[in-house]
This record gives structure tokens, sequence and C-alpha cells, in this order.
């Protein structure tokens, strides 16, 4: 493996990792109407959309078992959903006519809805907490997004990251 | 003409004089303060590189202080929150208790779980109790060497046992996802003929042998009845922000020590 390649996977952990310390420290400095962003979701769409590959599934579950890790509930559930996240935004990848900024905007956005509804319905409605319209209009559709809207400061993040694994000429700019 | 002629009337010089200053003195004041304010104008334009070199020391001078006065506020406050948690810890001889930090937060906006600084490595084990100076905070969850996850009481995997002291009302409060986002939680399995009002305060019982009786838990600030009568529950105002807990101790329980 050259030395580049091994910098480059250095690099994406060191990524990783300071996306994940941000989101379990200062990102709940910056809650907006009781919400924070997820921003390693954010991240995994991001990177799937722009890499394309199966390092992205990779990408995806390494994610996930760190909001597992460092989530409140058993390991699993967010290394499934940040998976098949990164196995969605792949088999897209080649049917996008256009990948930039605010097409990752607009799939943070409705991935987070649909990963958010999923661990709503495995935490909360089989456990007999059924307030459907508090989480949809008090957590899902506001994380939903703020995660979406952070995207634009992920994107060209993860484009940095990931842009030498992206097939030529596939990832604009914005 | 009659001062004219008094002026004259006297020495001569000396009245000469004085007849000039008469006349010219007010207008020599009133050019001598224009003067005065234009030289003063034109020093000051002489000087006004010394000047916006000493504004922007001075500027300085006091964003440094400015600095200062905010983390003196900042040590100020956290030495009270200490004193207060230390202050708790001594009027808990009984209990073994040991101070920690908390260092993260849950990363997703659905459960109320932080981890803190200390784990096996302080002898700190899962279901031990967790409070500030407040009240409770809730229990240990999971336990690291040198780390532990601590379930709040607004989560909704938290269950504790109530005690109302003003009316000896045994009760269960429950962490509850709509209630949760305002730091409040669920009081419930209240008898029907009680008489639940709104300001009672809300303490652990110390049934069911997970946490200590005694411990305030919040007041109740709202006393809610189904529509048929039969059973009521309220919403309790927890003592501590859960947004702002940064230190609290943890209750390192007996009954939790491996045998």
């Amino acid at each position: 493996m050259q030395t580049k390649q091994v910098m480059r996977y250095v690099l994406t952990g060191v990524v990783v990792f300071l996306l994940a310390l941000f989101q379990t420290t200062l990102i709940h400095s910056f809650k907006l109407f009781g919400v924070i962003p997820n921003l390693l979701l954010s991240s995994v769409v991001c990177y799937s959309l722009i890499c394309g590959e199966n390092k992205a599934m990779v990408f995806g579950i390494a994610c996930g078992l760190i909001l597992d890790f460092y989530g409140a509930r058993a390991v699993g559930i967010n290394t499934l959903l940040c998976m098949l996240t990164a196995l969605g935004c792949i088999l897209l990848h080649d049917g996008l006519f256009s990948n930039n900024a605010f097409v990752a905007m607009l799939f943070v956005a409705v991935i987070s809805v649909i990963y958010d509804l999923i661990i709503f319905f495995f935490y909360f409605v089989l456990w007999g907490q059924t307030d459907v319209l508090y989480a949809l209009f008090r957590i899902i559709l506001p994380g939903a997004i703020y995660s979406g809207l952070v995207t634009i400061f992920i994107y060209p993040l993860m484009r940095a990251v990931a842009l030498e694994w992206a097939a030529p000429g596939h990832v604009k700019r914005w | 003409m009659g001062i004219s002629f008094a002026l004259v009337g006297g020495n001569s010089s000396l009245t000469g004089t004085n007849f000039a200053e008469v006349i010219t003195s007010p207008v020599q004041g009133f050019f001598t303060s224009i003067g005065n304010g234009v030289g003063g104008f034109f020093e000051f334009i002489g000087q006004a590189g010394n000047y916006k070199e000493e504004n922007k020391v001075l500027r300085d001078e006091v964003d440094a202080k400015e600095q200062t006065i905010r983390e003196l506020e900042s040590y100020q406050q956290e030495n009270q929150r200490l004193r207060a948690l230390l202050e708790l810890k001594e009027s808990y001889p009984q209990y073994d208790m040991v101070g920690c930090e908390v260092i993260a937060k849950e990363p997703g906006n659905w459960f109320h779980v932080f981890t803190i600084d200390k784990g096996k490595n302080y002898n700190i084990k899962k279901d031990d109790v967790v409070v500030t100076h407040k009240g409770l905070v809730g229990r240990v969850s999971q336990v690291g060497e040198n780390w532990a996850k601590v379930v709040s009481l607004i989560d909704t995997e938290s269950s504790v046992g109530a005690l109302l002291p003003r009316t000896q009302d045994i009760a269960i409060v429950d962490g509850d996802l709509a209630l949760s986002g305002n730091g409040q939680c669920r009081l419930s399995a209240v008898s029907n003929t009680s008489a639940l009002a709104a300001g009672d305060e809300v303490e652990t019982s110390g049934l069911g042998g997970v946490y200590p009786k005694g411990l305030l838990i919040g007041t109740i600030k709202e006393v809610i009845n189904d529509a048929v009568g039969y059973s009521s529950y309220a919403i309790v105002d927890t003592a501590v922000d859960f947004e702002h807990v940064r230190e609290v101790l943890v209750i390192r329980m007996p009954q939790n020590e491996i045998p």
C-alpha cells in the first residue's frame, strides 16, 4: 500500500475521530430548537455520495459503531443504519446526474428523517411511548433540517478526504 | 461721556490703560478662548498618531481585564458549585461519595445519557446513584475503566420510586419523551384519593433498593386527572437542570459492591 494511501486512511480516521468528539461535546452548545444535528450521519452520506465505493460501507460502519459506543442503548442499531445509509448512497452514486453540496444536504435531511423514524419505532413505539406528533415535530423534523443545514460544512470536509477515491468528473465543486 | 470724563479726571496714564483694558479685555478673552481651542485642536492633530497608539494599548488592556473578569466569574461559579457539592457530601456522611465531572453527552436527540470522568478506577459500579447539590440526577448504567455512563432521571429508561413528604403518598417517577425536552418527568401510580397539589416536593422513597431515601427529585408542576377520574398523574419539574450539569457526586452504594 502506498504511503499516500495510508496517509489518506489516517486522515479519514482523524476526521471521524474529531467529528465524534464534536458530536458528543461541543455540539450540545449549538442546540437549535432543542435539537442537535447528526454530524456523523451527515459525513456518512457525504462520503458515500462522493466516494461511491465499498470504502464508504466501512466508513458507515465505523461511524455507526462510534454512535453506538457513545450512545445510550445497545450497540448495533446505529451501525446497521449507518451501513444501510452508506449502501443506499453508493447505489445512488452512479445514478445521480449531479453530486454537490446541495444534493448532499437534501439527502442528509431525507435520510435523517427515515433514520430517526426507525430509532423512534424501535426504542419508543415498541415500548409503549407513542407520542408520534411530539417525536415528529420536536425531534425528527428539526433534527433533519439542522443536519441538512450543517452538511454545507461537512460536504467540503468529506470532499477533501474522499475526493481521491471519487470517479473522475463525478463530483462538482459545489 | 460721563465715564470718559471721570476716567480723564484722575491719573491720566493709568486711566488710559484702564480704559483700553476695559474696552479690549472681553474681546481678548473671546479671542484667547478661540485660540486655546484652535491650539488644542492643532495639538490634537499633531499628536493623533500617539493617541491612536495609546488608544490601542488601552483597548488591549480593557480586553485583557474583561477576559480576566470572565475567567474569575467562571471560577466563582465553579467554586460555588463545588462548595455546594462539598456541603452535600458533608450532609450525608453515611454515604460514600466521589465527585465526578461530565465529559460527554449522548450524540443524538432521543436519550438523556451522559458520560462522567471516573469509572472502575474509582470503584464506581453499575446502578450507583448520581446526585448534585440540587437533587437526584440519575444512576450509573455502564462502567468503564475511567468512565461511566449515567442515565438521567428524565430519560425514558429511568424509573424511580418516589415519596411525597406532604401527603406521604408513594408513587413512581418515570422519564417521558414529550416531557424530557423541558427537563420534566411524569409522576404516576398515584392513588386517586391522593391530594396532590402543584408545588409539592417529590423525593426518592428508598423503595426498590436502587436509590437511597430522601433525595430531592423535584416539585409537582401540574396534576392531571384522567377523564373518568379513576387515576391521575403529575408533571414534575426536576430539581436539577440537566442541560447544564457539569459536576456530580456518585454515591457508591454498598449493595452494588461485588461480593
